[in-house]
C-alpha cells in the first residue's frame, strides 16, 4: 500500500492551474522531499501541470476519455514501486465528482483501496467570487452565451457552492481526513504553500519556483464581451460546435492569447451588482456558518464581496475602435476554426 | 373671423400621421371652413418654420389672405419642428406678427406626450438616422434638447405671453388613423363635422431591439471606419434601410423596442411627474395622473441572442461596412485623382 494519500480536490477557480504547475515545475524539489506525483491519469493537453483528470473521470464518466477507464488500478500499478511518503492527486474534478449523489464516497473508496491514510484538501472561496470567476472561465472556454444574470441565476442552487451539502460525506467520513483551506484570492497565502503545509512540507518559499500563467488569466470585462459574441458567432456558424472537440479546445487557447494581446485580460471582471450580490450572499449565510462551524469550529468569516463595483461592460456600449477590434476578433477567429477543424479531421 | 391654428408637434406624438391625415381630408375640410397649406405636407415644415423666423413665404402670405377672403373658420397650419420655438420669446413674437399682418388670432396646438413614450420614441428615431449610439439609459438620462422634457418649464414663455393662444391635447386620447379628427376637435371643429372623415394615415411602427442594436453596431463600425467624414450621409442612411428590409424578411423582431426598465421608469416618473403635474393643472385643471406609458422592456444583449441572429445580424452588417468601405476607396481615388489633374 502507498503511504498517505493527499487528494487535492478543488474547488475550481481557486488557483488549481497555480497549484498544479507549481506541483510539475517543483517536481524535483517535491521527490526530494518525499512527495510522489503520480503519472497516471494526467491530462494530456497540460503536460507542464500536474493534474489528474482523468483519475476523476474514471469514477463518473470513465467512457468518454480514452485514459479514463482502469486509472485507478493503473494507478495501483504504478504505486506499488513507490515508496515516499506522501503521494498527491490534484484535480478539481475531484468536486464535481463529489457534486453527484454518492460521488464522494467514490473518490474516498477509491483511495482508501490504495492506502489507509487518505487526506482530501479542498480550498473553500466565497461564493461570489467564485460564480464570479467560473462563469469568466466557461465564457472564456467558449461554453456559454449568457449573461452573467441569467448564468448565475440558474446554477445558484448547485451542490458545487453549497460548501455544507457538497463536502459532508468528506468532512463527516471519520476513515479519512479532510482539510478545509481558506481561499481569499489574495496572494497573501500562497496556495500551492497551504497544500504543501497540509502534505507537511513546510519549505521556505525561495525553494519553489512559479512559471508565468499565461494561458490561465481571466478575462476582464471587455474579453467577456467578444468572447461570448466569438461563441455564439461560432454557434450560428457551425451548427454543430462542440465546445469540447479538438478544434475549440485550441481556438480556446488561441482566442485567450488574442484576448491578452488585445488588452483584455488587463482589467478584472466583476458581474454582481449591488442588487444581485447581496441577495446572493445572504442565500448562503446559513449553510456556510454551519459548514465552517463543522471544519474551523467558528463561523464563516470568509469575506463577501458584496460592495464591490460591478466592472461589467454591454457590448454595444463598447467605443467604436473597440467594436472594430471584437469584429476582428470574431471574423478572424472563427475563419481559424474552420481551418483547425478541416486539420483535425484530416488527422 | 378666421383663426391662425399652428400645430406645433411636439415630436413623437405622430405628426407625419396627421399631416397625412389633414392633406387627405384637404377637399373634405374646406367644406367645413378649415383651409390648408397649398401644399403637399413635405413642404410644409420648412414654410412654417419661416413664421417662426419672422420671413413669411408670399406663397403662405397669399394662402392667408384667401382664407380671409373665402370667409373660411381656420387656417391650420402643421410642424412639429415648431416645437422648440415655443420656448423662443422672439419665435412666438413673429408667430404673432404673422397672425396679426394677416389679420388672423393665433392659436398653437400641441400634442403632448408623457416622456417615457416620448424619450423612446426618440432614441428609436436617432438611432435609427445614426445619430446616436448610446445606450437608451444613458440616452435617457441626458436627453437633449433637456429642456423639451421638464414640462413644468417647457411651455412657460408661450403660456406666459398673451400673443399666443395655446391648446394641448393629451396622446393618449388619440387613436391610430385619426389622430387628425382629436387634433381638429381640440381646435374647435365639432366632432359632428370631424365624425365624416375617413381614418388615414397610420404612424411608423417602432423599429424592435434587434434592429435598434443592428443600427448601434453599424455606427459604431461606420463610425471608426471614417465613413461619417467621407461619405454621403444618404449613403449610411441607405444602409440602415438595408438593414430594416433584412430585419422585416428576417423577422429580426416581435415586437417594438422599448427602453425603460421598471427601476429606470421609476426613476423618470419620479423626475417627470411634478413638472408634468403642474402643466396638466395649468392646461386641464388635472394632475398629470398615472397617464404614463408603458411597454415589454427587452433587454436586449446580441450575443445572448440565438446564434443564427447574431450570425445574420453581424454578417449582413459586415456586407454593408464592405460596400461602404468600397465606395470610400473609391472616392479617395477619385479626389486623388481630380487632386493630381
Amino acid at each position: 500500500m502507498a503511504g498517505r494519500i493527499l487528494i487535492h480536490a478543488g474547488a475550481p477557480k481557486t488557483a488549481t492551474t497555480f497549484i498544479q504547475r507549481g506541483l510539475h515545475s517543483n517536481r524535483s524539489v517535491l521527490a526530494d522531499n518525499g512527495v510522489y506525483l503520480p503519472e497516471t491519469g494526467r491530462l494530456e493537453l497540460e503536460p507542464n501541470a500536474v493534474c489528474h483528470h482523468h483519475l476523476a473521470w474514471a469514477l463518473i464518466t470513465p467512457e468518454r476519455y480514452r485514459d479514463s477507464p482502469n486509472g485507478w488500478e493503473a494507478l495501483a500499478d504504478e504505486l506499488a514501486g513507490v515508496e515516499s511518503d506522501v503521494v498527491i492527486l490534484s484535480s478539481e474534478v475531484f468536486s464535481r465528482v463529489a457534486g453527484k449523489a454518492d460521488g464522494a464516497a467514490l473518490v474516498t473508496e477509491a483511495a482508501r483501496r490504495l492506502s489507509d491514510s487518505v487526506t482530501v484538501v479542498y480550498f473553500v472561496r466565497n461564493q461570489l467570487s467564485l460564480f464570479n470567476s467560473l462563469y469568466g472561465q466557461r465564457v472564456k472556454s467558449l461554453r456559454t452565451t449568457e449573461t452573467f444574470d441569467d448564468h448565475t441565476e440558474t446554477r445558484r442552487s448547485r451542490l458545487l457552492f453549497n460548501y455544507e451539502a457538497l463536502l459532508q460525506p468528506w468532512f463527516t467520513d471519520d476513515s479519512i481526513g479532510f482539510v478545509a483551506v481558506p481561499f481569499t484570492g489574495e496572494r497573501d497565502v500562497d496556495p500551492f504553500q497551504a497544500l504543501l503545509h497540509v502534505a507537511g512540507l513546510d519549505l521556505p518559499d525561495t525553494t519553489f519556483e512559479h512559471d508565468e500563467d499565461e494561458v490561465n488569466a481571466s478575462l476582464g470585462p471587455v474579453g467577456v464581451e467578444a468572447a461570448r459574441l466569438l461563441a455564439a458567432y461560432l454557434r450560428g456558424t457551425f451548427a454543430d460546435f462542440d465546445f469540447e472537440e479538438a478544434a475549440a479546445k485550441k481556438l480556446y487557447r488561441l482566442a485567450s492569447h488574442r484576448a491578452q494581446e488585445n488588452g483584455w485580460c488587463d482589467e478584472p471582471f466583476w458581474g454582481w451588482t449591488a442588487e444581485t450580490a447581496q441577495p446572493t450572499a445572504d442565500y448562503f449565510t446559513e449553510s456556510n456558518n454551519r459548514f465552517a462551524r463543522a471544519v474551523w469550529g467558528s463561523d464563516w468569516d470568509i469575506p463577501m464581496p458584496v460592495d464591490r463595483e460591478t466592472s461589467a461592460v454591454r457590448l454595444l456600449d463598447l467605443d467604436p475602435p473597440t467594436i472594430e477590434k471584437i469584429h476582428r476578433y470574431v471574423f478572424s477567429l472563427t475563419g481559424r476554426f474552420s481551418n483547425l477543424r478541416a486539420e483535425a479531421r484530416a488527422t | 373671423m378666421t383663426r391662425l391654428v399652428i400645430h406645433a408637434g411636439t415630436h413623437a406624438t405622430d405628426a407625419r400621421a396627421i399631416c397625412g391625415q389633414l392633406a387627405s381630408w384637404r377637399g373634405r375640410l374646406d367644406t367645413l371652413g378649415v383651409r390648408l397649406h397649398p401644399d403637399d405636407p413635405e413642404a410644409w415644415a420648412d414654410d412654417i418654420r419661416a413664421l417662426a423666423d419672422d420671413e413669411a413665404p408670399p406663397a403662405l402670405v397669399e394662402t392667408a389672405h384667401r382664407a380671409l377672403r373665402d370667409g373660411k373658420t381656420m387656417l391650420l397650419l402643421s410642424s412639429e419642428g415648431l416645437e422648440d420655438s415655443l420656448r423662443e420669446p422672439a419665435d412666438i413674437a413673429s408667430l404673432g406678427a404673422f397672425g396679426r399682418a394677416v389679420g388672423m388670432g393665433v392659436t398653437v396646438l400641441c400634442v403632448l406626450r408623457d416622456q417615457l413614450g416620448y424619450l423612446n420614441e426618440l432614441y428609436c428615431d436617432r438611432v435609427i438616422r445614426l445619430q446616436t449610439a448610446k445606450s437608451f439609459a444613458s440616452f435617457a438620462a441626458a436627453p437633449d434638447p433637456a429642456r423639451r422634457f421638464d414640462y413644468g418649464k417647457a411651455f412657460d414663455v408661450v403660456l406666459g405671453g398673451d400673443e399666443l393662444g395655446f391648446v394641448a391635447v393629451p396622446y393618449d386620447q388619440m387613436q391610430d388613423g385619426t389622430q387628425g379628427r382629436t387634433l381638429l376637435e381640440a381646435a374647435g371643429v365639432p366632432s359632428t363635422a370631424t365624425a365624416s372623415l375617413p381614418a388615414g394615415s397610420t404612424r411608423e411602427p417602432l423599429p424592435g431591439p434587434v434592429l435598434v442594436a443592428a443600427c448601434r453596431l453599424l455606427f459604431k463600425r461606420a463610425w471608426r471606419l471614417g465613413m461619417f467624414n467621407r461619405l454621403p450621409r444618404g449613403r449610411l442612411l441607405d444602409a440602415v434601410a438595408t438593414l430594416r428590409r433584412r430585419s422585416d424578411e428576417q423577422a429580426w423582431d416581435d415586437a417594438p423596442f422599448w427602453g425603460w426598465s421598471e427601476p429606470l421608469r421609476q426613476v423618470a416618473i419620479a423626475r417627470y411627474q411634478p413638472g408634468n403635474d403642474v402643466l396638466a393643472s395649468a392646461l386641464w385643471g388635472r394632475s398629470w395622473g398615472e397617464s404614463w406609458e408603458s411597454g415589454r422592456y427587452v433587454d436586449l444583449d446580441l450575443a445572448a441572442s440565438s446564434s443564427a441572429l447574431v450570425v445574420d445580424v453581424l454578417l449582413t452588417i459586415d456586407g454593408l461596412i464592405k460596400d461602404l468601405k468600397a465606395e470610400k476607396t473609391e472616392k479617395a481615388a477619385l479626389t486623388a485623382e481630380n487632386a493630381g489633374a
